[in-house]
């Protein structure tokens, strides 16, 4: 079975089996998408909420340019929209540094914006695990839509 | 940004005084020699920057500091849950054990993250002529990756590969091994360059 892992500003997708990985997510948020009848799973691992005001030489690392990204990647390999939901993982904040929350707080706003972006574009929430101030580990299984959330001391869930 | 030989050359130069200073502080705090590799200068592609250590999932305890003034970055020093237990330990080592609690822990863990990212910044200051002030640090424990991935959304805004200056000492005896990522701002690096006079 494929394993795959998706590291930060990268997307990948696979068919009816395998699992999409991201890796000890901090402020970065994994969105997966997952279309329920036909079992392709595309999974994007952001860093940053806004592509505004920069070259955006890679559309995946940003919330906004990201997810209708893999969404037309995944159209184009056979899914379709109207069966496409999302599960996201992710957006901590791991610093707290008094008077600087407006320049460390950026999961906040990756999943803020995560959350804007789906919502434009139709796609409902099914299930998510973001915010607090700890690393999560994401495993997408795509032969049933499945994210596994893993953590340290904060065990293991289901979304 | 187009960096060529020349400018990582820079780079390490200035990663090896801040590094060597920075283990000399900490080897005063310590009273035991504190040996350090030449500093590791590279230019990293976003998705290398987690596996630095090892790998994002490897359990860590981190103390950073916000750098501003003249030039903005972060500084970040990693070290593993063993190493740092051991650090402790030895700078608590007047104190009877058991009146040792994880906040002290934790205090001791700050003031070093303090002094070296100080001792760091200090040596970066003199050698570019610019200021460069640390904040308060802050520290967490957990994975690897999402420390280092908060880092990098707060610094990489525009590049998709970002400089990061890596160091480890070693605690003669004890094997104590920490890491230094000094990440930079793309902006401040290119006014660092200016300060130089080496252009980008």
């Amino acid at each position: 079975m494929d394993r795959i892992v998706v590291g930060i500003g990268e997307w990948s997708i696979l068919k009816l089996n395998g699992v999409l990985v991201c890796l000890g997510l901090g402020s970065c948020v994994g969105i997966a998408l997952y279309d329920t009848n036909k079992k392709i799973g595309g999974l994007v691992h952001i860093l940053l909420p806004l592509s505004q005001n920069s070259d955006n030489s890679n559309p995946t690392k940003f919330a906004d340019t990201g997810i209708p990204f893999l969404l037309d990647e995944m159209v184009r390999l056979g899914a379709s929209k109207q069966s496409i939901v999302a599960k996201i993982a992710g957006g901590s904040q791991m610093f707290n540094i008094k008077g600087r929350e407006d320049r460390i707080n950026i999961g906040a706003r990756n999943v803020e914006v995560t959350k804007d972006t789906l919502r434009k574009l139709n796609i409902p929430i099914l299930g998510e695990d973001t915010g607090g101030n700890f690393g999560r580990t994401m495993e997408f299984f795509v032969s049933n839509g499945i994210v596994k959330v893993k953590t340290i001391g904060r065990g293991e869930k289901e979304i | 940004m187009k960096l060529d030989s020349m400018h990582l050359d820079i780079l390490k130069e200035l990663g090896n005084i801040g590094a060597g200073n920075a283990a000399t502080s900490l080897s005063q705090l310590l009273n035991q020699r504190v040996d350090m590799s030449v500093p590791e200068v590279k230019l990293l592609k976003l998705r290398d920057v987690p596996y630095l250590l090892g790998g994002p999932e490897i359990p860590v305890i981190g103390i950073t500091v916000l750098v501003e003034g003249d030039g903005e970055g972060q500084i970040l020093l990693l070290f593993t849950k063993d190493s740092s237990e051991k650090l402790v330990k030895n700078i608590m080592a007047g104190f009877p054990q058991s009146e040792v609690n994880d906040e002290m822990k934790l205090s001791v863990l700050l003031e070093v993250g303090n002094i070296v990212s100080s001792t760091f910044l200090n040596a970066l200051a003199s050698f570019t002529n610019m200021k460069f002030m640390p904040t308060v640090p802050a520290s967490a424990s957990d994975m690897a990756g999402a420390l280092l991935d908060t880092v990098l959304a707060i610094e990489a805004s525009e590049d998709d590969m970002i400089i990061t200056v890596v160091t480890d000492f070693v605690v003669q005896g004890e094997m104590i091994e920490g890491y230094l990522v000094f990440v930079p701002n793309p902006l401040s690096l290119a006014k660092i360059f200016t300060s130089l006079g080496v252009s980008l």
